[in-house]
């Protein structure tokens, strides 16, 4: 994995330095709190309905077993013994004081860490492909171009103060396992010459209350014109983007008004006769970083079949997935245990995974978009030991892919945006599906469903349009109302949900979905996917299941 | 009137030369003739003043750019790395955020970036250029 050099250290440790001089003239009030506002969130810190949050970047989703012990320490120090894994791999720690924020960035940035734009209206944390460099499918590992990003974007002078936020991510497979489309810029790359991939180049993906997938910008860009193109997109994005209304200032709206191809000349216009040496070293600089990546520390091992019966076989089945090196497999470590909250983390597990890493995966540890844990390289002779170590840690939840992996975000519970409570609901939702699946496996059935993401605002943070069921939480006549969306994807064929109808409340919300699951079975062709399903049928069979009979609800 | 140079000088004025002001939300679309444009930004968080430094410079534009409005010390070396010379501080603002906070803007920020614009007038080399050009 990527290893800082001394520069990239003194970076993180030069940006957490003037990060404390700043809370210092806050405290003092030489900042107001609007001058402030803008800086803090350029570093991840929001001010939350109890406490700060401080939001933490873990780049393209990579952590060695030594960040992870740092995360766990922030966890046990400076919050209530936990953390949240986000759905732009990130980590959040949700009961932080303002004081305390400047000792916690020096701890990052002696671990190779930071906060640096996971927040604000600036270039975000780069995402990918959670399985990047391990994937039997892979053309292109996505990282070494997501951490040249990475260092692009950071402290860029001129895209700090952006209309609204701005989100990349990179894939270099055909899967999509990142959302991709579904950012403000997306791109997929492929093998070009000399080692330097081309690129795809997506625009005005998103979510939020006008949900967008992205168009194509432009196809096969060589790597020497992606750096000057980005550098323009946003430069037109920073001077046109609305900045009138915060629900149109995202570039999918720009895109949108401005049309796509009114948009790409003004791009081009601007790269004109540009002076593109200050991208000179993009090449070597991306050769160095890839270097980092490229030799997988793996002799190659048998390829060995393993398969098991309960849970170890459901285990294997869901969370295991194949290795581009034989002998290898890919383990995703489940987050949803059955009525947890999605994505949480308590110190002692951060540490335990840590461990397990440390054994079993060479050090290294992913976070998916759906907030779990992968190790990416394990031994296919190990895995029997990983899911002992698993099960006695409360780990070993054999649901990947399945509904009870649910994404959710913090909702009412935290976020001084939301206009209801997610967590509660997406516990229910588990308890419920996660017997469903339970039960249809041990009837020999296939237990697999539709992908379950819950919002608690039209922000979608949990991205619910992006769901085969979504889930949003309202505020309707000041009383809580989930509306469901059914249909959308977030894969390689991305589409955002279609609403059901009147929304729901709580207590309902977990028949209705249990309805929808049943609906789907009694109509699925064989081998169908829920989406497939939905494409084919459409919405009004799922209607009448939802809407025909009232569900009950027990008082 | 307070000017925070490239060099680090933060000095009262009681005149300064402003030149031909525009505004930061719309870059010329000609290359200007004169000798000093001042750029005003909008508000604290609207960075298209900062483009439009870049695109000044893009333009060839090589006379002096100052850049005014609302800004924190915190902005200073944005304005810097995105072509300008000079930015100019109301005297309530310089008062209120503190001299020596503008005095030591570029000391207090992150001095070196990855990459360094064309046109820069920021403290950095650019990590990419110090790690490859030997
Ligand atoms: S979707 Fe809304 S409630 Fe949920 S985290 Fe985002 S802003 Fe907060």
């Amino acid at each position: 994995m990527y290893q800082y050099d001394g520069y990239d250290q003194a970076f993180v440790a030069a940006r957490a330095a003037e990060f404390r001089e700043q809370v210092g003239r806050r405290l003092t009030g030489q900042l107001t709190e609007d001058e402030f506002k803008p800086l803090r969130l350029k570093n991840g810190l929001y001010l939350q309905l109890h406490a700060y949050m401080l939001r933490i970047a873990i780049p393209y989703g990579v952590l060695s077993s030594k960040q992870m012990r740092t995360l766990a320490h922030l966890a046990e120090n400076y919050d209530r013994g936990y953390g949240h894994f986000t759905t732009r791999q990130n980590i959040q720690f949700n009961w932080t004081e303002l004081r305390h924020v400047p000792d916690m960035l020096d701890l990052l940035a002696e671990a190779g860490m930071h906060a640096i734009q996971t927040s604000g209206n600036c270039i975000r944390n780069v995402t990918t492909d959670a399985f990047a460099g391990v994937a039997g499918d892979e053309e292109v590992d996505p990282r070494a171009t997501c951490e040249l990003l990475r260092q692009w974007s950071s402290a860029h002078p001129e895209f700090a103060f952006l209309p609204r936020k701005f989100k990349i991510a990179v894939i270099g497979a055909n899967a999509d396992r990142a959302a991709m489309k579904f950012h403000d810029i997306g791109l997929r790359a492929y093998p070009g010459e000399n080692g330097l991939p081309r690129y795809d180049i997506w625009v005005g993906g998103g979510q939020g209350r006008t949900p967008r997938v992205a168009q194509l910008f432009e196809a096969d860009v060589p790597f020497e014109r992606l750096l000057p193109t980005l550098d323009a997109m946003l430069r037109v994005y920073n001077l046109h983007g609305r900045r009138d209304n915060k629900y149109k200032a995202r570039i999918k709206i720009l895109v949108a008004e401005m049309g796509l191809e009114a948009y790409r000349a003004e791009v081009y216009a601007d790269m004109e006769g540009r002076d593109l040496s200050p991208f000179a070293e993009a090449a070597p600089e991306y050769e160095r970083i890839l270097a980092h990546f490229a030799t997988l520390p793996l002799p190659e091992g048998e390829d060995v079949t393993i398969s098991g019966d309960g849970a170890f076989g459901e285990w294997i089945d869901q969370n295991v997935t194949a290795h581009k090196v034989p002998g290898y497999a890919v383990v995703s470590v489940s987050l949803k245990a059955r009525g947890a909250i999605p994505g949480d983390a308590t110190g002692e597990e951060m540490r335990m995974i840590a461990d397990l890493a440390e054994r079993y995966s060479g050090g290294e540890i992913r976070v998916t978009h759906r907030q779990n844990l992968v190790l990416p390289s394990v031994r296919a002779a190990d895995l029997e030991a990983v899911f002992e170590a698993l099960v006695e840690a409360g780990l070993a939840t054999g649901n990947i892919g399945l509904s009870s992996d649910i994404i959710a975000c913090p909702g009412l519970d935290y976020c001084a945006l939301a206009t209801a409570r997610s967590i509660p609901i997406a516990q229910a939702l588990s308890e419920r599906l996660r017997s469903r699946e339970i039960r249809v496996r041990q009837e020999g059935r296939d237990a697999s469903g539709p992908t379950l993401n819950i919002s608690g605002c039209i922000n979608a943070c949990g991205h619910h349009h992006a769901a085969n069921i979504g889930i949003l939480g309202l505020n309707k006549a000041e009383s809580e109302s989930y509306q469901i969306t059914l249909g959308g994807r977030a894969d390689e064929g991305a589409a955002v949900g279609e609403i059901l109808g009147p929304g729901f409340t709580a207590e309902e919300i977990p028949d209705v979905v249990e309805r929808i699951i049943e609906t789907w079975d009694a109509h699925r062709a064989e081998g169908e996917s829920f989406a497939e399903s939905y494409a084919r049928l459409g919405k009004d069979v799922f209607k009448a299941a939802v809407y025909e009979e009232p569900v009950n609800v027990a008082a | 009137m307070w000017l925070l140079d490239d060099h680090g000088n933060f000095d009262r004025h009681e005149a300064i030369d402003t030149g031909r002001e525009i505004p930061g939300e719309t870059p010329p679309t000609a290359l200007p003739n004169d000798e000093v444009i001042t750029v005003r930004f909008g508000g604290y968080a609207d960075g298209r003043g900062f483009s439009t430094g870049n695109r000044l410079r893009k333009m060839g534009f090589s006379g002096r750019l100052i850049a005014a409005g609302p800004l924190a010390p915190d902005q200073a070396r944005h304005a810097f790395q995105s072509g300008f010379d000079a930015v100019l501080v109301e005297d309530d603002a310089a008062e209120r955020q503190g001299e020596r906070a503008w005095r030591e803007a570029i000391k207090h920020s992150v001095g070196e970036l990855y990459v360094s614009g064309i046109g820069s007038h920021g403290p950095e080399r650019g990590i990419w250029r110090a790690r490859h050009d030997h």
